[in-house]
């Protein structure tokens, strides 16, 4: 059990940015981040401790934040309702300069990311955020690397396509 | 138009998104410190033992019941009688304390246990442990008797002293039983040994000197002999070692 233990607490440290990341992106809350991202950890060690034989931990515990994400929105019937462009990333850092420079570049490409159908958000997430192989990102995908090439290829240029569109400034 | 290593660039700006560094601190000592916090609380103490019991230590708690059941048996087998089920667990343990003790004091003391028997089956008025006690008690006594007619307890006086208080008091209580009742026969081989120690006994005061009382009380010993009044004979016997 303490074998297990450490085992996972090096999957923790080496996947909670990514995994939180990837939640914030799509429910634009900190606090409902945070809440989906300890529960995703949390299914994940209570699934660790039982098989320790996962395959493919990340792909793991991505699958367990998609399905908590989707569980989200349905409980909530904000599926589809909740619009990414109102919703302002809560970013931690203090520094408010920094935040000023950042926060509108930031907002931007966020804004159009989650605008994008979902399969499209996952798929340039774990490829230019999270930095995974295209291998790896066709098992967590589970589909051929080929077909994950061209669902990147789409998703990139349907996301270009929607940071070129003009937009409406808030009054 | 965004350039694709723009945009690439752009995207990962993102990265900037992070968790706040104490939540993450905080929510991984609750997800992994969760099982130690669980452990400590009663219902899962009580888990542990169940499962302690159940699975790893199941040989363990066989062993441990055996030996309570064991033990509760054989306490449980010192407060019956001849006749129940349990008395060979008496006699098993009785049997155990043989080899610490003298054979004779051993024997002696089994007869007394075996008037302790015959006084709770009159106490409990248990007509169907009587006849067992008695036998139980005729057995013991001719162990008795084995021992009196060994060579050697008759040539130690001062061990015969020992032994006609001890029978005196045996005597005693049987005479005592007697008296409520119950018939519990002779024992022909118990008197003639009691009777040739009685005898070497007096034989061992007249060759003494003694007075006009004590000869006296030598005569009423051999009186007690001819009545069969064993018990009297030997607390005679007594009297007149303790005078000397």
């Amino acid at each position: 059990m303490a074998n297990q233990r450490k085992i996972f607490s090096s999957i923790y440290d080496k996947y909670v940015d990514k995994i939180y990341r990837f939640i914030f992106i799509k429910v634009s809350s900190q606090e409902i981040a945070e809440d989906l991202c300890s529960e995703t950890f949390l299914r994940g060690w209570q699934a660790f401790k039982e098989r320790e034989d996962i395959e493919n931990p990340p792909a793991f515990l991505y699958q367990i934040a998609r399905n908590l994400i989707i569980d989200h929105y349905r409980e909530k019937g904000k599926a589809k309702i909740v619009s990414a462009e109102y919703t302002p990333i809560v970013d931690p850092r203090e520094d408010l300069e920094e935040k000023a420079v950042l926060g509108s570049d930031i907002d931007n490409i966020r804004t159009a990311l989650v605008s994008l159908d979902g399969e499209y958000q996952d798929v340039i997430i774990y490829r230019y955020l999270d930095e995974l192989s295209i291998s790896e990102i066709a098992k967590i995908m589970e589909k051929s690397e080929g077909a994950v090439r061209v669902t990147l290829h789409r998703a990139l240029k349907t996301l270009r396509d929607e940071l070129n569109q003009p937009r409406v400034l808030d009054s | 138009m965004v350039a694709e290593k723009e945009l690439i660039k752009k995207i990962q700006e993102l990265r900037q998104i992070q968790p706040r560094k104490d939540w993450v601190v905080l929510t991984k000592s609750q997800i992994l410190g969760r099982e130690k916090k669980i452990e400590l609380t009663p219902f899962s103490l009580i888990d542990g033992l169940r499962l302690f019991f159940q699975y790893q230590y199941k040989p363990a708690l066989v062993g441990v019941l055996s030996i309570l059941i064991l033990f509760g048996t054989f306490t449980f087998a010192q407060n019956s009688l001849p006749g129940d089920l349990l008395y060979p667990i008496k006699k098993i343990t009785e049997q155990t304390q043989k080899p610490f003790v003298p054979e004779k004091e051993f024997n002696i003391k089994i007869v007394n246990n075996r008037l302790d028997d015959l006084a709770s089956v009159a106490q409990s008025n248990s007509s169907k442990n009587l006849a067992p006690a008695i036998n139980e008690y005729k057995a013991s006594v001719s162990e008795v008797a084995k021992d009196l007619a060994k060579d050697e307890t008759k040539k130690n006086p001062n061990e015969l002293k020992k032994i006609v208080k001890e029978l005196q008091s045996i005597e005693k209580r049987t005479t005592e039983m007697k008296s409520l009742g119950m018939v519990i026969g002779e024992n022909i081989e118990y008197d003639s040994a009691l009777v040739e120690l009685i005898k070497l006994q007096v034989q061992d005061l007249e060759n003494r000197t003694l007075t006009q009382e004590q000869i006296k009380s030598i005569g009423d010993i051999k009186a007690d002999i001819e009545a069969g009044k064993y018990s009297d004979a030997l607390e005679k016997i007594l009297e007149l070692n303790q005078s000397q």
